[in-house]
């Protein structure tokens, strides 16, 4: 995994040199605005590509290795573009030197190049544009579900657009929903990994808000799925997807997508929270209530335990979950962006939180127009009230 | 640190209701005239001023209340203050200064100070241990980041 990353000139002519303590399962970014936090993420992630086996010749020893040169994956991606920055070090080793006089590479000449770290992980991007919105499939027919290679594929663009800033669900999450509970288990042989997927998309929700009725266990131990599919769309516990408030869309697309990933990129089943795959994920809070901001950490790192992520975010309530080291705040002289690591923030008030990494004070910020004017009020009314209330002397300290 | 207001002690805010003439009553007074400057508490005093008024005054407790908080900034103790009144406490200790019944609730003193340190507040206040806390920490200067 990535503990240190430096690349020179990436979108915007950035620099980044990101040193993080090695072997943690998190890590969080923030950042004042424009300070180049979701270029880094997407930049780290396309690096990751540049370095990943999928693109390489096949060996035993790298369980992804070849897949790239599957024809009907080669076909559909082998002339998507991957733009990198000038040089890139990742833990201390050069996986691109500077000086090497080019910026842009097609996937399918990642062949020649060869680098002496590579990733032989699940690779995901969860970008934070329109995560809150998604479309049913309004009536158009779903596909069957695709073979391995298809549902790799299909994974595959999505994160890929995702490290490029573009949102891509035209009903694919729906789609997805309805592909697993809507095969029967008599025809399709692996029926029963797919709808694993599905309901552990469903228990993590369902541990976020215990509130959802999404998976109900009778007394025989029979599991039910408050799923429906009803003329061409698809219903949450009866909502249409597309209507559900937009946080619990948000946690939708986030769960999703990792889990999709991970079935795609191989993981069985029930097992499929315990790959260890790399999850970038941009704007983690955006659209989250406040109460699910506060969980979605812990719970994130308890289902996917063998999971590093790497996220950015806005939110006091996310950095006030995390645990020494795992947070870093990125800040930038002139074009070089450095991180610097929040020690013990398990011991920070949620006030010096806002205080310190966000750096809002009410307490030195000026009045409003109308506090200034319900300050004038109140302070004449304490004037007034100066001898015309009975109070007892300060026990403990004064006379 | 720049003076960007003033914090006010318990004493002095008891003091003023009961309409006590003293130095620190008359320049809390003042500066009530005046809208523009910024007068803070924390929740430790506005929770001292709020139970010294008894039950007998039910009737004007939540407009004093509501008065309080519209009145003065109310400022929230956080970990920087806990670590430097901690420091300062034992520091004091060290040197064998204590304050008025320390023990009890005098120790909240270097909390009061601690909060108006980290702000550059200036500290009105009836209380002489508030100097005994002054020169220790000028002694002991905090190092803010």
């Amino acid at each position: 995994m990535i503990h240190g990353y430096k690349a020179t000139q990436v979108v915007s002519r950035l620099n980044f040199d990101i040193q993080l303590t090695p072997e943690k399962k998190l890590y969080c970014f923030i950042g004042e605005n424009g300070v180049g936090k979701t270029v880094m993420l997407e930049t780290m992630a396309r690096s990751l590509l540049y370095m990943h086996t999928v693109f390489r010749t096949t060996r035993p020893e790298k369980k992804h290795s070849g897949t790239f040169f599957n024809e009907k994956i080669n076909n559909a991606i082998k002339d998507y573009l991957l733009h990198l920055p000038a040089s890139i070090e990742v833990n201390q080793q050069t996986i691109k030197p500077a000086g090497s006089g080019w910026g842009i590479v097609s996937l399918n000449t990642i062949q020649n190049y060869s680098v002496p770290l590579e990733c032989d992980h699940p690779v995901i991007f969860i970008g934070a544009k329109e995560r809150g919105y998604l479309s049913n499939l309004q009536s158009r027919q779903f596909h069957m579900l695709g073979d391995a290679f298809e549902r790799w594929l299909q994974v595959f663009q999505k994160s890929y657009n995702s490290m490029y800033g573009e949102s891509t669900d035209h009903g694919q999450i729906a789609e997805w929903f309805i592909q697993r509970i809507a095969i029967n288990p008599n025809f399709v042989l692996d029926a029963t990994v797919r709808l694993e997927e599905t309901i552990t998309v469903l228990e993590i929700m369902q541990e976020l808000e215990p509130t959802l009725r999404l998976l109900q266990t009778d007394e025989q131990g029979n599991r039910r799925l408050s799923l429906a599919y009803h003329e061409g769309n698809l219903l949450f516990d009866g909502v249409p997807i597309e209507k559900l408030p937009t946080g619990f869309i948000s946690i939708i697309r986030i769960l999703q997508e990792i889990i999709s990933a991970y079935g795609a990129w191989g993981g069985n089943g029930s097992h499929l929270n315990k790959i260890a795959g790399i999850v970038f994920i941009d704007e983690i809070e955006a659209h989250l209530h406040i109460k699910w901001q506060y969980k979605i950490l812990s719970l994130l790192k308890e289902f996917f335990p063998n999971t590093t992520f790497y996220i950015t975010t806005h939110s006091p309530l996310i950095l006030s979950n995390l645990e020494h080291h795992e947070g870093y705040r990125l800040t930038r002289s002139k074009d070089d962006v450095t991180a610097t690591p929040i020690d013990d923030i398990e011991g920070y008030f949620f006030t010096d939180l806002v205080n310190t990494y966000f750096e809002v004070n009410p307490i030195t910020a000026p009045l409003s127009k109308q506090k200034q004017e319900r300050q004038r009020v109140a302070r004449k009314a304490l004037l007034e009230l100066q001898g015309t209330i009975e109070i007892a002397q300060k026990e403990c300290v004064d006379e | 640190m720049s003076n960007t207001g003033y914090f006010v002690d318990t004493n002095v805010i008891i003091d003023f209701i009961k309409k006590t003439d003293t130095k620190a009553v008359n320049e809390l007074k003042q500066l009530l005239m005046q809208d523009d400057v910024p007068l803070a508490i924390n929740r430790i005093v506005f929770m001292e001023i709020l139970r010294a008024i008894p039950k007998s005054e039910d009737g004007k407790f939540s407009s004093m209340e509501k008065i309080l908080l519209e009145s003065f900034r109310l400022v929230d103790i956080d970990h920087d203050m806990v670590a430097r009144s901690v420091e300062l406490n034992r520091l004091g200790r060290a040197q064998a200064i204590t304050l008025k019944k320390e023990n009890e609730c005098g120790w909240l003193d270097y909390i009061h100070y601690a909060t108006a340190e980290k702000y550059g507040f200036q500290m009105i206040s009836n209380d002489k241990d508030m100097e005994k806390i002054k020169e220790l920490a000028a002694q002991h200067p905090w190092l803010q980041v």
